[in-house]
């Protein structure tokens, strides 16, 4: 009886660290997806994009006066993941 | 009923612990930029896949006898188990981590009603609809005297309709599914999956062995 006993709540602390063992397997690979994924997204998606000299384009009116200037330094927007690109596309596609 | 309680308190701390996450990661950060939530989310759905996964490859590992003499079949079903809580929890994480995102749009009404998302709407509807289903498989682990073994076994079988979900649901709607480690862990995952199906089907659980009693022969006295 005494020996069942101790049989059981050795299996049942066994399992125990395995339960354990998981949760911090599953913890830590999303430590290392994210970190992964933030690192690469980091660099790719949200990294500043280079500065876009353009020419001041002055427009005029038939008379010659002008009506509205254009061309500061401009910041080129940065690219959009895939996915924000492709709801995007959605939205157009519906028309709103 | 205990185990009921702690695996909804479990459910609970992943749910916790990711809002924690994804306030802190809403704060622009060195490394992640202005949309860590987003990177949350994309990491948390990879994770929850891989979490499924386990758990449906250890639940036909289990059942065959292939691992017989190596891996204790009750060290098997924890992790079984884990596996699949865990998944819950980090799916449900990859759900709530895209409202403070800014590039999805995506609200708690989105996430929890199936084909209402502004975009994709059946893939979307697909990852809400596997997470439910995956929900219900999880619960039907403390269920079982309830429901009874045939019924039991047939929701346990709707596993494998929630991986492959989640599996679809990734690859058509994944940021990272074309990258080729992703590409690369899906094709493999499923590779997996296979083998351990043919396994469960030809490794069958080994019935105890009948011992031969020799018979004692009664012996007349002359």
């Amino acid at each position: 009886m005494t020996t069942g006993t101790t049989t059981k709540r050795a299996s049942k602390s066994r399992f125990r660290s395995t339960k354990l063992a998981t949760v911090l397997t599953a913890f830590g690979t999303f430590a290392l997806v994210l970190g992964g994924v933030g690192l690469v997204g980091a660099q790719t998606e949200d990294a500043p994009q280079p500065l876009v000299v353009r020419r001041p384009v002055i427009v005029v009116d038939s008379n010659g006066q002008p009506v509205a200037s254009d061309g500061e330094l401009r910041q080129a927007p940065s690219a959009p993941p895939r996915s924000s690109a492709i709801m995007r596309q959605s939205r157009q596609s519906r028309g709103s | 009923m205990r185990g009921i309680v702690y695996g909804l308190a479990g459910l609970a701390a992943f749910v916790l612990l990711g809002s924690v996450l994804g306030l802190v990661a809403t704060e622009p950060s060195p490394w992640m930029g202005e949309h860590g939530p987003w990177y949350v989310s994309r990491a948390a759905g990879l994770t929850a896949y891989l979490l499924l996964w386990a758990g449906v490859v250890g639940g036909l590992l289990m059942s065959s006898a292939w691992f017989d003499g190596f891996v204790h079949r009750g060290r098997l079903l924890a992790m079984h188990e884990t596996a699949a809580i865990a998944g819950l929890g980090f799916a449900a994480l990859h759900a709530l981590a895209l409202i403070p995102d800014g590039w999805t749009d995506l609200t708690i009404l989105h996430l929890l009603v199936p084909f209402t998302a502004p975009f994709d709407r059946s893939l979307n509807a697909l990852g809400t609809l596997t997470l439910y289903l995956a929900g219900i498989v999880t619960v039907s682990f403390w269920m079982r005297s309830l429901i009874g073994a045939k019924t039991w076994r047939l929701v346990h079988f709707a596993a494998f309709v929630a991986w492959g979900g989640a599996l679809w649901h990734g690859m058509q709607l994944g940021t990272d599914s074309r990258t080729a480690w992703v590409a690369a862990l899906y094709a493999l995952s499923a590779l997996a999956v296979c083998f351990a199906v043919v396994l469960r089907l030809t490794y069958r659980k080994a019935l105890p062995r009948r011992q031969e009693v020799p018979r004692e022969v009664p012996v007349r006295a002359a």
